[in-house]
């Protein structure tokens, strides 16, 4: 007891949450193991994810059109094939792409999204109304994605297209190729994912915006801090926690994303908007080579997984940074 | 740099919870154009789900003639006539509420044991085991569906929804834990420590004191789960071939054909179908002020 | 608070019901056996307003009538399903007793190939089928020990054929001075550029689908034979793709881009959109399938009519999608008589009298003046073996690799020679990945 009001009275109570005190420095509680606790997960986990997971890789080492077919040992072929494929270098490069539509774009606009409905509207014009506002930015998270393409494609169309329909009215004929330029498709895309994607940020920081101490805001209005100066100082450090979250997760989303893709263009136009998830799909179940992309697969989830360490370790890093 | 105070002591807490601070100096102006951007902001979030409410309610020669956007001759129910007769709804949502539910509170279940044993029980190699466990999210779906349609199969689930649970519930705990073991961070310290003066075991400590605390996150986790199960279309197609076990997902996906698709059917039926996952999340969503870290409200 | 509270007592009380009920439906819906002789399962996944879906779904009423101890069930599922997963649904233990499967080697000549569909030369032999599905609208249902197509056993039962035409709307032609629709190439490049000229794009067309796709190869049917397209379909002899018929026709598709009679901006234009462009009167020319043609009907608000690519050698088209018996399946014999039962006069005439094309129906029961056209117009290009199917059936990834390339064309980042010289490597190095 004695030790634990000490160290918070050394006044970093952060170090204290993120050591997360252990009832092990006293006595330890009493029952199973704590690994009980965890045979569900580990159980499951095995099953669903790293047997099949085993298998993808050992499949990764054949050549095999799915279903009956025979199986014909390949070893590293698939890889070195990859490493040759152009496609696949370039829906990589569109993975960068993916991240900033995703990731990078998502949670900016979602953080001050949060932090002017909780901190500025929600005092101003009330909770309800941050309430409203907030369920019409999630909106977009619940629409399938499948109807949301179909919309979005209507969206984009070219003639007669919402988008261009406006520009149209403001004195802009002949408005871009929205889906059909292969230099215009991929941002056409990116658009699509960032209004979908916005409203997971938005969820996530406002409720731990909750969690930040009113007192702290107060004190520095009264220092004479406008509404930006505490949005940096005070509300972003404060939800460290969840943007990490919210960055790794989106991540992770962004290096997977395939189905908006599959939706608007199929690849196209002229190949300009291949995705690695949405090729390795492609060699599965419409060309046949499941071999191949097994390889794909595997390539792409080792990349993502060491993406996400690195994310992991930042993350921790920074967290014990704050102690010090 | 303002000292950063992530939780306070109970005892000193002078606000109620939730906590709404008081009301800001109203300068008229400033935040009527702050209120106008981010209401012009949710106009233009909404406006696609705008255009799928109305597609739903065109006639198919209206929108074949005129397009979506286009001011409707009238309105008609008849897209969700047709979508009602061509695909078994009520059979569908039922094994879509079904199987949500199931894989939210599974889920929630998993994620909680497994994050206790790791944020308060501190196993070693905490970090290495949520690591691996969120290598669970980072595999695409297509790498694991051929190993899983022959594992389920073998264990005879294959075409029950308990094959899509299962997976649904691993593959979601998988963030769950990773959330859950984070939050734990913020958990007040005082309370584990009353609990051991009581003598409290693991598993009291667990549903006694711990969940108690949590709600407010476990319930943020319940809806996500809901939400991203109920528009999983992949696994769950391979999975449930028998009509009787068809998703609203499944169901919506017969409307496109080959070549064509009746687009106002598809609407009709879309709308629908994400109907009650709107309902599910306005009426959770209270849940979400709590916030998603712990000991914030006590 | 108290709402919080009452929501999560509705949650649990959600749950607790749920879970009743899931053990209910789980228990009930294993119990199901398909081998039992007692549920037959068809599997299909036609659209519920097509031809196909209602003359079939008509057929099972009379099929019960003369199986009334069988509970027949009619499953749709979608054409996207099908194409993907079907190699791996027939391998489970619980596979539908007869299933519509996509035509075409990556699907049912692999299906074929693995074993996974049966061998269904015995019944074809009994019942005769081969007389109601002769010549070219055979040759997608047969495959060969490596599943392609063109030759080899039976495998599936096609229902109906599909055709590449032109649909013209017949008042706007008349608003241009055009009296008949044309009846020869330059007639037609005539009338397209009256059109153009007027300011109008002639043809309604879209490069994010079928439609450049199948205007092109239009073009290369016009001007091949046989010989060339068979070497092409079936992998067979050395076809070339860029000369001949191959490369003129991409010529002329290129011109009529430059001429501007396709329109502009087309890569991304999807076929719904195509099809909008059309039925708002906006362009008076499509070419579309067959299978629009329901649609066009149901949504046209003006007078149309369809016409053949005039004076072309070979038309674009082919015979539908199959009849398939699952290896697995524990109703065969129910499933041989299901088959014979859609190539029935009766089932065969439902489906032509709406619009379906059948295979071995009887033109001269439709009433509708341009139903019966538009099976006729059918009828001619089959009668005188002047199909020449699709031009991605041949390898694997040809339709990503077509597709891109029509959206290139259209772009103008390509010109039609590096586009038949590209097909030519592509398609080369596909065959010999199929062969090896």
């Amino acid at each position: 007891m004695t030790s634990d009001t000490s160290l918070r009275s050394r006044g970093s109570a952060s170090r204290a949450a993120a050591d997360r005190v252990t009832p092990t420095r006293g006595r330890p509680f009493r029952g199973v193991s704590y690994w009980w606790y965890l045979t569900p997960i580990i159980v499951g986990f095995t099953a669903v994810v790293l047997v099949p997971f085993a298998v993808n890789v050992y499949t990764s080492f054949f050549q095999w059109k799915g279903g009956l077919a025979p199986m014909s040992w390949y070893g590293l072929g698939n890889y070195t094939d990859l490493l040759h494929d152009d496609l696949f270098w370039e829906s990589f490069r569109n993975t960068a792409f993916m991240i900033v539509a995703i990731v990078v774009v998502p949670t900016v606009i979602g953080l001050v999204l949060a932090a002017v409905l909780f901190d500025y509207l929600g005092r101003t014009f009330g909770p309800r109304a941050a309430s409203v506002l907030r369920a019409t930015y999630y909106l977009p998270q619940i629409v399938p994605i499948a109807v949301a393409g179909v919309v979005w494609s209507w969206i984009l169309n070219t003639q007669g297209g919402a988008i261009n329909s406006i520009l149209g009215a403001v004195g802009i004929e002949n408005g871009p190729d929205w889906l059909g330029d292969p230099k215009l498709a991929l941002f056409s895309i990116m658009l699509m994912l960032v209004w979908g994607q916005i409203g997971y940020p938005v969820i996530i920081f406002m409720s731990a915006l909750q969690r930040v101490d009113p007192e702290l805001h107060e004190a520095a209005e009264m220092d004479g801090a406008n509404w930006w100066h505490r949005f940096r100082a005070i509300s972003i450090p404060q939800i460290r926690p969840e943007v990490f979250i919210v960055v790794l997760t989106a991540t992770v989303g962004a290096l997977k994303v395939f189905a908006p893709v599959l939706i608007l263009t199929n690849g196209g136009p002229e190949s300009s908007t291949y995705v690695p998830s949405y090729y390795s799909y492609l060699n599965f179940f419409q060309l046949s080579r499941v071999g191949y992309g097994s390889a794909l697969s595997t390539v792409l989830t080792v990349i993502i997984f060491i993406i996400a360490a690195v994310l992991l370790w930042w993350q921790r890093r920074s967290v014990r940074n704050l102690e010090d | 740099m303002v000292t950063l105070i992530e939780t306070r002591p109970p005892a000193e807490q002078t606000s109620p919870a939730p906590r709404q601070p008081r009301p800001a100096h109203k300068r008229g102006a400033v935040r009527w154009v702050v209120l106008g951007i981010a209401i012009l902001t949710g106009v233009v979030m909404a406006s696609p789900f705008l255009v799928l409410v109305l597609t739903a309610f065109r006639t198919q020669s209206d929108y074949a003639a005129n397009g979506p956007f286009s001011v409707p001759d009238q309105l008609t129910l008849s897209a969700f006539g047709r979508y009602l007769r061509d695909v078994d709804f009520p059979l569908a949502l039922w094994n879509s509420v079904a199987i949500s539910l199931l894989v939210a509170v599974i889920g929630v279940l998993i994620s909680l044991l497994a994050s206790y044993a790791i944020g308060v029980g501190k196993i070693r190699g905490a970090t290495l085991v949520t690591g691996v466990l969120l290598f669970a999210t980072m595999l695409p779906q297509e790498a694991i569906i051929y190993p899983l349609f022959h594992g389920a199969q073998a264990l005879g689930l294959r075409d029950s929804i308990w094959s899509v649970v299962i997976i649904f519930a691993v593959l979601q705990a998988a963030f769950g834990t990773y959330l859950l073991g984070s939050v734990f961070g913020t958990f007040p310290p005082s309370l584990l420590e009353a609990a051991r003066l009581d003598g409290a075991n693991r598993w009291q400590v667990l549903w006694q004191v711990v969940f108690p605390v949590m709600r407010p996150t476990l319930s943020v986790l319940l809806i996500f789960f809901f939400i991203w199960t109920w528009n999983e279309f992949y696994i769950p197609v391979v999975m449930l071939t028998d009509p009787a076990n068809q998703t609203v997902p499944i169901a919506l996906s017969t409307l496109r054909g080959q070549l064509s698709t009746d687009i106002t059917e598809l609407n009709a039926g879309s709308l629908l179908s994400l109907l009650p996952t709107l309902l599910f999340f306005l009426f959770f969503q209270r849940t979400l002020t709590r916030g998603i870290t712990a000991g914030a409200v006590k | 608070m108290r709402t919080t509270r009452t929501a999560r007592r509705l949650l649990a009380g959600i749950v607790a019901t749920a879970l009743v009920g899931v053990g209910l439906v789980g228990c009930a819906s294993s119990g199901g056996d398909s081998s039992d002789g007692k549920t037959f399962t068809i599997w299909q996944y036609e659209a519920k307003d097509s031809a196909q879906y209602q003359s079939w779904r008509d057929a099972v009423t009379t099929f019960k009538e003369k199986h009334p101890d069988v509970d027949v069930k009619l499953v749709s599922t979608s054409f996207d399903n099908m194409q993907k997963n079907a190699k791996l649904l027939l391998t489970g233990n619980k596979v539908p007793d007869v299933v519509e499967v996509n035509k075409g080697n990556a699907d049912a000549g692999q299906l074929a190939s693995q074993g996974l569909i049966e061998n269904l030369d015995p019944q074809v032999q009994k019942y005769g089928w081969d007389e109601k599905v002769k010549g070219a609208m055979s040759s997608l249902a047969r495959y060969d020990r490596n599943g392609n197509a063109g030759s080899g056993s039976w495998y599936g039962v096609p229902n109906i054929g599909e055709v590449i035409v032109w649909f013209y709307n017949k008042d706007a032609f008349a608003k241009a001075g055009i009296t008949e629709a044309p009846t020869t190439m330059d007639e037609l490049e005539r009338d397209m550029q009256t059109f153009k000229d007027q300011g109008t794009t002639p043809v309604a067309s879209g490069a994010n689908a079928f439609g450049a796709l199948w205007t092109w190869y239009s073009l290369v049917s016009a001007k091949a034979d046989r010989k060339l397209i068979d070497n092409y379909m079936f992998l067979k002899g050395s076809p070339s793709l860029d000369s001949g018929a191959f490369a003129g026709g991409t010529e002329q598709f290129q011109q009529w881009i430059d001429k501007g009679y396709l329109g502009s901006k087309l890569a991304g234009v999807t076929g719904d959109q195509m099809d909008a462009t059309w039925l708002s009167g906006k362009s008076p020319l499509i070419v579309e399938d067959s299978a629009a043609f329901n649609r066009f009907k149901a949504d046209a608000k003006f007078d149309w009519g369809t016409f053949t690519l005039p004076g072309a050698s070979l038309n674009a088209g082919s015979s539908g999608h199959l009849w398939a018996v699952p290896t697995k399946s524990g109703n065969k014999e129910l499933a041989y008589d299901w088959i014979n039962t859609t190539l029935s006069s009766q089932v065969q005439n439902a489906i032509g009298k709406r619009a379906g094309l059948p295979l071995a129906g009887d033109p001269s029961v439709i009433s509708d003046p341009q139903t019966k056209a538009l099976t006729q117009q059918f009828a001619d290009v089959v009668d005188k073996d002047q199909i020449s199917f699709f031009p991605d059936y041949p390898v694997p990834g040809l339709l990503d690799f077509q597709q891109s390339g029509m959206q290139a064309m259209v772009n103008k980042t390509k010109t039609a020679d590096e586009f038949t010289k590209e097909l030519q490597a592509f398609y080369s190095k596909g065959k010999k990945q199929v062969d090896g």
